[in-house]
């Protein structure tokens, strides 16, 4: 790297946010790593070292299973539904409709909204007897598409990655609509000339030059995915029963409900772990790019 | 080499910045406060009164309080969030930090546990004067008596055990409310509401603990007394036939309710009592206050079936001296206030509750109220601490059932659920365990 005579100027402007960042963010991941590695139940810390305990109990938990597979599951159904609804959104509005500014703010909206209001509004649709969506399919005459919803502990979390996806899709759209925006036009020109559909077009053109995008959105989804916390706690509280905990319910009931916070600990860990190993990759792979 | 010099200053330049400005902002926090205080004796007070009826109540009984003190200023905190869950965490890190509040109010019983075993109360026997432990019911002491001491006041009395009818569906069907005793009893008048299509139960556990006081109460109908202390003191085997029988009772119970029940709130239900789609709910007496607010007159309207009769399952909330307490003179003269009669007959009747003293006069109480108090001076009434309410079980275990009784009102599996209390007994009853309740 060449030395920049400015270097002294950004570490005084970045210096104290450095600093700040590291107490708060660095020292605490390492004070929790710590935690989860000690016995501390209660109200004040216990720092006595028991090792692995913790993360031993973890694997025998059968909610902790449960709330794994649902992060897994929020991991393989949301993040793609996300982004294919988004790129679908994106294309059809690329298609130089009229109004494309109010169907843009149409679609983003719902990312803007607070997740506490989404959820509650989904909870709405979801309920059995004056829900929405029970209603309509009653008006409709098509009473066999009536269900318990988030009643229903085997179905409960599907019915919350379909609302998390329609609260992303938006955001998800926003993004390819400006990666598409930024392909050069003589391409689109090009592929015309030759003779290329429409749908070649994007088959052949478009689609393949917004591997970017994807993988913005890929990372700040799954990111989510890991924390969707806020949205489930309004929606149904982790039930019926523990069906759809993930590991940050799971975490928050342990920590603070039932004041174990060496366990609670542990499972923010692993939370971090699955963080680090969606964002590790991603940061290879574009300071790869840069480099290049 | 100067160039490295040249950088080290930058960075002490940018932690100096940083120190001083944090310097800064902690400062103005801690120093404008103090000067306004010198004058006057403070009292801070944490409590999550804060909806209608709750807050009145305790502004009214803080009023008085500050007519008999006139020196000591009231610094209330009310923290919303139902039942405290909020205040709790910020206890707890108030707590850490060495700045407890003066007094905070907590319920009665293994809540208070968390903050014992960290040594964080003060024990305050000489505020539990002759008079007061005259004119509090035993299993009331009880309920604030860890390791031999007493650690808090209680202010008032909820009652979880209680059936809300809608007179008009039970007259309807000529259904005889003083008929219902027992649980048996009452699935006979269910059995007979749905057989004329009526809903015969309301339930709303989207927030699980509804599903819990189900729970207890269906522990003590088909168990006893002997037996739901047997379960909250955790000496439950493996495979025990009386558990099962409650919670065959307990799925029995949600198949008389809305099929909806994981989607509603407990004030939900009681709006389907209101409005007649269902006949009955089983909930606190803090339904009471739901169809008062409604415009619902007690006795007229509606009506309340204790379940079982001759129970009496205790909510009760409390004000505590925590050891770090900046003011304990003042909290000492709250907490002695709050134990007489005058304070308890100025919160309740707002509240909704009613008084722990049994001395207390029953005049500003409506008549479900009055037959409550009845009840809890009667020497045949049993009393029970709730687990539902942070009562009579660890947090840690309560936190449990909550999540397996709430899944056992959709799965309907009562041999999973068994298996999944016995456990939960053993890895969060059992180790946190810090007193044994004699109830009878």
């Amino acid at each position: 790297m060449r030395k920049s005579p400015d270097l002294p100027y950004i570490l005084l402007f970045l210096g104290p946010a450095l600093i700040l960042v590291g107490i708060f963010v660095y020292v605490a991941v390492l004070w929790n790593i710590y935690i989860s590695l000690t016995d501390w139940r209660g109200l004040l810390p216990s720092y006595r070292f028991v090792g692995l305990l913790q993360y031993k109990q973890l694997f025998h938990d059968p909610v902790f299973w449960t709330s794994l597979k649902n992060n897994i599951l929020l991991l393989l159904l949301f993040v793609p539904g996300s982004i294919l609804m988004g790129l679908l959104l994106a294309i059809m509005l690329d298609r130089k409709i009229k109004f494309e500014g109010g169907f843009r703010t149409i679609y983003t909206l719902p990312f803007a909204l607070s997740f506490v209001v989404t959820a509650t509004l989904w909870a709405w649709m979801y309920d059995p007897s004056s829900g929405v969506l029970n209603t309509l399919f009653e008006k409709l005459h098509l009473e066999f598409l009536e269900s318990r919803w988030i009643t229903d502990p085997n179905i409960a979390m599907y019915c919350i990655i379909i609302a998390l996806i329609w609260q992303f899709s938006g955001y998800t759209m926003i993004i390819y609509l400006a990666g598409i925006r930024s392909i050069p036009i003589d391409h689109y020109e090009a592929a015309v000339i030759d003779g290329a559909s429409t749908w070649q077009v994007y088959r052949y053109v478009v689609i393949p030059q917004l591997v970017k995008p994807t993988l913005s959105a890929f990372v700040v989804l799954m990111v989510f995915s890991l924390k969707a916390f806020d949205f489930i706690w309004v929606l149904t509280r982790g039930g019926p029963g523990t069906s759809t905990f993930i590991l940050a319910i799971q975490m928050y009931k342990e920590t603070f409900a039932k004041t174990n916070f060496a366990y609670g600990a542990a499972i923010a860990t692993i939370l971090l772990l699955m963080a680090l190993a969606v964002v590790l990759p991603y940061l290879y792979w574009s300071y790869r790019g840069e480099k290049e | 080499m100067s160039k490295r010099r040249q950088l080290f200053v930058y960075l002490l330049i940018g932690i100096l910045a940083t120190a001083i400005v944090s310097g800064c902002i902690s400062q103005k926090e801690t120093t404008t406060p103090t000067t306004t205080q010198a004058q006057k004796e403070v009292l801070e007070i944490y409590h999550w009164w804060t909806a209608g009826g709750e807050k009145e109540a305790f502004d009214a009984i803080a009023k008085k309080f500050q007519e008999k003190y006139p020196n000591i200023e009231i610094k209330a905190n009310p923290v919303s969030g139902g039942a405290g869950v909020n205040m709790k965490m910020i206890l707890q890190s108030l707590m850490l930090a060495g700045k407890p509040p003066d007094t905070f109010q907590v319920h009665a019983g293994y809540e208070m546990a968390r903050y014992i075993k960290a040594d964080q109360l003060s024990p305050i026997d000489d505020i539990w004067t002759d008079d007061m432990k005259k004119n509090y019911p035993d299993v009331i002491e009880q309920m604030v008596i860890f390791n031999n001491h007493y650690y808090a006041v209680p202010i008032n009395v909820h009652r979880a055990n209680v059936i809300w009818y809608n007179k008009k569906i039970f007259e309807k069907y000529g259904i005889d409310p003083a008929s219902i005793k027992t649980i048996d009893d009452l699935f006979a008048v269910a059995e007979k509401l749905k057989e004329n299509g009526v809903t015969p139960f309301a339930l709303g556990d989207r927030n699980k603990w509804p599903a819990t006081q189900v729970f207890e109460v269906m522990l003590v109908a088909v168990g006893g007394i002997d037996y739901y202390q047997k379960f909250i003191n955790g000496e439950i085997s493996d495979n025990d036939p009386t558990l099962k029988k409650v919670l065959e009772y307990f799925v029995k119970y949600v198949e008389y309710s809305n099929p909806d029940h994981a989607a509603k709130t407990w004030d939900e239900a009681c709006a389907m009592v209101y409005k007649g789609e269902a006949a009955m709910t089983l909930m606190g007496d803090w339904a009471n206050g739901y169809f008062k607010a409604k415009g619902w007159k007690p006795n007229v309207d509606y009506g309340a079936i204790p379940i079982p009769a001759g129970v009496y399952d205790l909510v009760i909330d409390t004000f505590v001296l925590p050891a770090k307490a900046a003011h304990p003179d003042a909290a000492k003269k709250w907490l002695s206030f709050i134990g007489t009669v005058e304070a308890q007959n100025t919160f309740n009747p707002i509240k909704g509750s009613i008084p722990p003293r049994m001395d207390a006069p029953a005049d500003p109480y409506d008549p479900i109220q009055k037959s409550f108090m009845e009840e809890l001076k009667s020497p045949s009434t049993k009393m029970i601490p709730s687990i539902a309410h942070g009562s009579a079980v660890p947090e840690a275990f309560a936190a449990d059932l909550n999540d397996i009784i709430s899944e056992l009102a959709t799965s309907k599996d009562v041999n999973k659920a068994m298996t999944e209390i016995i456990n939960a007994m053993k890895k969060d009853l059992i180790p946190n365990k810090i007193k044994e309740w004699k109830l009878s």
